[in-house]
C-alpha cells in the first residue's frame, strides 16, 4: 500500500516525457536539405571536376545526419530517432529510383535518333551500310510471338490456380507437388527453357506423324519461341491468379452456394467475376516479364531479316533479339547499327508502357464497385 | 471458472437479505402485539406503532432493488420468479407489518379493560399461532424449502379454527357481561388481525412454492367462514 | 443424381388432438441426427421438430454445434471436404438425406442468410436480389424479374430505401441495409424454409431490432429457424427453442432440451438449460 504524503516531490524536467515541443518545419528541412548539398559539394569542389556519385552520395550521408542532429535539439529524443528513420528510409528510396530514372533516361535519348516513321515501316531487308533500315519485321515477330505465347500460357496457368484454390484440398500430396513444382519453374534459368522448346520441337520433328507440327529448317520458328516463353510465363501466371484467387472472401463462395448454385457456376459467375482486375493485372506483369526476353528465342526464333506473319514456318525475329544482333552486329559504319538497336530498346520499353497503362485501365473498368 | 454475473448475483442475495431480515422483524413483533394487547402497554404500544415507518421504508428501498435488478440485468428463468416472488413478498411482510401494528392500536382503544381468562388464553394461543406461522415462512424462504412451505397451509387451517373460537369467547364474554360492546368489537377486528397475519404468511409460502420449481395453485383456496352467515332473501317468484 | 423433387406445396395437413386440420407445410423432422466431419462427431443424435410458419431459436455456448447443425438442414456443411451426416431431416415428405438426393438442388429450396453480410460485390442491388436465378442460368423476362425484385425488396422492408438505385452495387449499403438485401436475395427464390445463422451479429442494435421485425413478418410465410449467441433475441423473437451444449472440448455437441419459448426462459426442465440462460453457465 502507498504511503500517500502531503507533499510530492517535484521531479526535474523530462525532456522525453514532455508533451509538447518544438516544431520541425517544412523551411527547417528544406534548409537542411541546402546544407546537405554544400555539404556534398564539398566532397568535389577541390578535386575541380564534377563527381556527380560522390556529391549524391555525401549529401544523403550529410542530410540524415543533419535531420537527426537538428531534430534532437528541436523536438525530443524519441522524434529524433522517427525523423532519422524516415530519413534514412526516403533515401533508400531515391538512391533505388536514380538507376531506373537514368535507364529510361538513357533509353529515350538515345532512342529518339530513330523514333520515326520510317523505323516502323522499314525491314531489314537488303539492308546494309548507311541505309537506314527499320524494325517494323521485329516489332510484328514481338508481337506475334508474345500473343501466342499469351495465348498459350493464359488458359493453363489459369486453370491450375482455379484447380489449386477451388479444388484441391490444401494439404493433399498432389497439391503440395504442383505448388513445389510452380515454384520451381518460377526459377528456371531462360535460356534452359529456349533448348528444351527446341529439343521438344527436334524431337517432333523426328516423329512422322507430327510433322504438320514441322516448323521448317533449322527447326527455328515463332511457336518453338512461344513455347519457350510460355514455360518462362506459366508459373507467374498460375501466381499471381492463385493470390487473386484466394483473395475473394469465402462468403461470397458460400452465398452462391447457398442459392443453390452448383460450383462450377459459383467460380465463373462469381469468383472469376471478383477476381478478375487483379488476374488481369497479373497476366500483364507476367507478359511484361517473357516480351524482353532474348535468350531463350536467340534458340528457338533465331535472326530473320524480312517480316513473317506465320509463327509456324520459319524464322522471326523479336524486338529483343534485334536489338542484341543490331548491337553486336552493327555493320559499317556501326552507329547506323547502334541506333536502330537503342530504338528498338525504346520501342520494347513503350510496349510495355502501353500494356501496363492498358492493364491499370481494365482493372478501373473491371474491379468490382464494392471493392474499391 | 470464475462465478459470472456475480454482481447481479450479490445484488440478488442483499435483496434476499432484506427480505429475510424484514420477515424476521415481523416474527418477533407479531409475539410483542400479542403481549402489548394483553398487558395493555401503552408506552410499548406507542413504541410499536411509530416504529412502522421503518418498515415502510425498508420494503419501499427493497422493491427499488427489484426493480432495478430487473430493468437492468435481464433476468429469466429462476433469477426472474426470484426477483417477482421478492415484490410479493415484500407486500405481504410489511402488510403484516401494518396489522402488527393494528392490533397495538386497538390495545390503545382498549386500554383499562380486563380480559377474563378464557379470552386471554386464545389470544395467547392465537398470537403464538400466528408467530409460529410466520417463523415458519421466514424459514422456508431463506432456505428455499418447498415442503416446509407447503405445511404452512395446514397450519393457518388451525389459525382459522383458533380465529373461530375467538369469535365464540367474545360473545359468550360479552353476554356474561365481563366486556362492553366496544371492547368486543375491538377483540373480534383483532381477531381478524391475526387471522390476516396467518394469510400472509401463507401467501409468502406460496410464492416460496413459485420460486423453487414454478409452482402456481391451481384453485384458490376457499376463503375463510369468518365472513357473516348468508341470510335468506326473500325471492319474488 | 436424381432430380431433387418436393412433393407439391398443396396443403399437407395433420389432424391435431382437438380435431381441427392444420396446415403442417413445411415443417422440419429431424430423427436421430449424427453430423462427422471425417472422423470426427461433431453433433450427436439430435431429434427435434420444426414447427412450420414458425421461428424456432437454437441457443447454446460456443463450440456446440449449433452453427453446424443449421447447415446440415440445407446441406451446406457438405462443402467442407469429408463432412456427412447419419439420420434423416424430413421436410414435407422428402428427405433431405436420401439416397441419390443432390445438394445442390436442396439449397434451391431452402435459403440461408450468414452472419456477415455478404452481397456479390459486382452486382448491382438489382441483380442481387435475383442472383437465385440469374447464377443458375434462368431465364426471366424483363417485368417478371422486376416485379420479383420489388416483391422481394418489399417483403425485406428494403424497398423503399433503394428503389430508386437498383442499379447501384450492393456493396454501398449500410450494415443493416446489406443483410437485409441479402435476406431479400434468400426470400427472392420463394425457398419453404429460411436458414438464418447469427445474422444479427455483426449488426448495430438497431438495424438488430429492425431485422427482427422483419423476422416476425416473414414467419407468417417461411419457416424460420435462427441460431444466435444473444439470448435476449432468441426471446424475443422465437417461439420455440433449442438449447445445445456440448460436454467438453473434442466430445459432440447435442440438443439439452426443446421447448416453447416461454417456458425456457421462465422454467426449464433441465438445470444445465437454466444455468446457461441465467448466466450461471461455467
Amino acid at each position: 500500500m502507498m504511503l500517500i504524503t502531503d507533499t510530492v516531490e517535484p521531479t526535474g524536467f523530462e525532456p522525453d516525457d514532455a508533451m509538447t515541443s518544438g516544431s520541425y518545419t517544412r523551411r527547417i528541412r528544406a534548409a537542411i536539405g541546402g546544407a546537405a548539398l554544400l555539404v556534398g559539394a564539398f566532397s568535389w569542389l577541390p578535386g575541380g571536376s564534377v563527381n556527380l556519385a560522390r556529391w549524391v552520395v555525401v549529401s544523403i550521408l550529410a542530410y540524415i545526419a543533419l535531420t537527426y542532429v537538428v531534430a534532437r535539439r528541436i523536438e525530443s529524443k524519441r522524434q529524433a530517432t522517427d525523423r532519422l528513420a524516415t530519413a534514412v528510409v526516403t533515401s533508400a528510396f531515391l538512391v533505388v529510383l536514380l538507376p531506373l530514372v537514368s535507364v529510361i533516361w538513357t533509353v529515350v535519348e538515345r532512342g529518339s535518333n530513330r523514333f520515326d516513321s520510317t523505323f516502323y515501316t522499314e525491314t531489314m531487308r537488303g539492308v546494309f551500310g548507311e541505309i537506314e533500315g527499320g524494325g517494323y519485321h521485329a516489332v510484328v515477330g514481338t508481337l506475334v510471338v508474345t500473343g501466342l505465347t499469351t495465348l498459350m500460357s493464359v488458359p493453363f496457368g489459369l486453370f491450375a490456380a482455379i484447380y489449386l484454390v477451388e479444388y484441391s484440398s490444401k494439404s493433399s500430396l498432389f497439391s503440395r507437388a504442383v505448388q513445389a513444382l510452380v515454384d520451381v519453374m518460377t526459377g528456371i534459368p531462360s535460356i534452359v527453357a529456349g533448348l528444351f522448346a527446341y529439343a521438344f520441337f527436334v524431337f517432333l520433328d523426328d516423329i512422322p506423324v507430327l510433322t504438320v507440327l514441322s516448323t521448317g529448317v533449322g527447326h527455328r520458328s515463332g511457336l518453338a519461341g512461344a513455347v519457350a516463353l510460355t514455360l518462362l510465363m506459366t508459373p507467374v501466371v498460375i501466381r499471381a491468379s492463385e493470390e487473386m484467387l484466394r483473395l475473394v472472401p469465402n462468403e461470397l463462395r458460400e452465398a452462391s452456394y447457398a442459392l443453390g448454385v452448383p460450383k462450377w457456376k459459383t467460380i465463373v459467375k462469381v469468383v472469376l467475376p471478383t477476381a478478375v482486375a487483379g488476374i488481369l493485372t497479373g497476366i500483364v506483369l507476367a507478359v511484361a516479364r517473357v516480351i524482353g526476353e532474348t535468350a531463350p528465342l536467340l534458340v528457338t526464333v533465331g535472326l530473320a531479316q524480312d517480316t513473317n506473319w506465320n509463327p509456324f514456318d520459319g524464322r522471326m525475329t523479336t524486338l529483343s533479339i534485334f536489338t542484341y544482333y543490331q548491337y553486336v552486329q552493327p555493320g559499317v559504319p556501326p552507329q547506323v547499327g547502334q541506333d536502330r538497336a537503342w530504338a528498338a530498346a525504346l520501342s520494347l520499353v513503350i510496349i510495355v508502357g502501353i500494356l501496363f497503362t492498358i492493364a491499370r485501365i481494365l482493372s478501373t473498368i473491371l474491379k468490382p464497385k464494392g471493392l474499391r | 471458472m470464475t462465478e459470472l454475473r456475480s454482481n447481479f448475483h450479490y445484488q440478488l442475495a442483499e435483496i434476499c437479505e432484506g427480505i429475510a431480515q424484514m420477515s424476521a422483524g415481523v416474527t418477533e413483533l407479531v409475539p410483542r402485539a400479542t403481549q402489548i394487547l394483553l398487558d395493555g402497554d401503552l408506552e410499548s404500544a406507542e413504541y410499536v406503532i411509530l416504529g412502522d415507518s421503518e418498515y415502510d421504508a425498508k420494503s419501499v428501498e427493497l422493491e427499488e432493488r427489484c426493480f432495478t435488478s430487473i430493468a437492468l440485468q435481464a433476468p429469466v428463468a429462476s433469477d426472474l420468479r426470484s426477483l417477482v416472488s421478492a415484490i410479493k413478498i415484500i407486500a405481504d411482510v410489511e402488510r403484516s407489518a401494518d396489522l402488527c401494528v393494528n392490533i397495538c392500536k386497538a390495545a390503545r382503544r382498549m386500554y383499562g379493560h380486563e380480559l377474563d381468562p378464557n379470552l386471554r388464553s386464545v389470544v395467547q394461543k392465537m398470537g403464538d399461532q400466528a408467530t409460529v406461522l410466520f417463523k415458519e415462512a421466514t424459514e422456508a424462504y431463506l432456505n428455499l424449502d418447498g415442503p416446509r412451505a407447503a405445511a404452512l397451509h395446514d397450519m393457518d387451517s388451525y389459525l382459522d379454527d383458533l380465529q373461530r373460537q375467538f369469535i365464540q369467547v367474545i360473545f359468550e364474554s360479552h353476554a356474561a357481561g365481563n366486556i362492553d360492546l366496544q371492547v368486543a368489537v375491538q377483540l373480534a377486528v383483532v381477531a381478524r388481525f391475526f387471522e390476516r397475519i396467518g394469510d400472509h404468511a401463507v401467501n409468502v409460502g406460496d410464492r416460496v412454492r413459485y420460486i423453487v420449481d414454478g409452482w402456481v395453485p391451481e384453485h384458490p383456496y376457499p376463503e375463510s367462514d369468518n365472513d357473516p352467515p348468508e341470510v335468506a332473501v326473500a325471492t319474488n317468484s | 443424381m436424381t432430380e431433387f423433387i418436393y412433393s407439391p406445396a398443396s396443403a399437407q395437413t395433420a389432424t391435431v388432438a382437438s380435431g381441427v386440420a392444420v396446415d403442417t407445410r413445411n415443417g422440419i423432422e429431424v430423427t436421430d441426427l449424427d453430423i462427422y466431419y471425417s472422423d470426427f462427431l461433431a453433433v450427436e443424435g439430435v431429434s427435434m421438430t420444426i414447427n412450420p410458419r414458425s421461428i424456432t431459436a437454437l441457443i447454446g455456448p460456443s463450440g456446440c454445434g449449433k452453427s453446424t447443425f443449421l447447415r446440415s438442414l440445407n446441406r451446406m456443411h457438405e462443402v467442407i471436404d469429408g463432412a456427412y451426416v447419419r439420420g434423416s431431416v424430413v421436410i414435407n415428405g422428402n428427405d433431405l438425406y436420401g439416397p441419390g438426393v443432390d445438394p445442390v438442388a436442396v439449397r434451391r429450396k431452402i435459403g440461408m442468410v450468414f452472419q456477415r453480410p455478404n452481397p456479390f460485390p459486382t452486382m448491382s442491388i438489382f441483380d442481387n436480389v435475383i442472383a437465385g436465378y440469374r447464377l443458375n442460368s434462368k431465364r426471366m423476362r424483363r417485368a417478371e424479374s422486376e416485379d420479383l425484385v420489388e416483391k422481394s425488396l418489399k417483403g425485406a422492408n428494403l424497398w423503399d430505401e433503394v428503389k430508386d438505385r437498383l442499379d447501384k452495387p450492393g456493396s454501398g449499403l449500410s450494415g443493416g441495409q446489406q443483410q437485409r438485401l441479402c435476406i431479400a436475395r434468400a426470400i427472392a427464390t420463394s425457398p419453404d424454409v429460411l436458414l438464418m445463422d447469427e445474422p444479427c451479429s455483426a449488426l448495430d442494435p438497431i438495424s438488430t431490432l429492425a431485422i427482427e421485425e422483419l423476422m416476425l413478418e416473414l414467419k407468417n410465410e417461411y419457416t424460420i429457424v435462427i441460431v444466435t449467441h444473444n439470448m435476449q433475441q432468441a426471446a424475443r423473437v422465437s417461439n420455440r427453442t433449442g438449447f445445445f451444449s456440448i460436454a467438453g472440448t473434442g466430445k459432440p455437441g447435442n440438443l439439452i432440451e426443446m421447448d416453447s419459448t416461454e417456458k425456457i426462459f421462465s422454467n426449464p426442465a433441465q438445470q444445465e438449460t437454466q444455468d446457461y440462460v441465467t448466466g450461471r453457465f461455467g
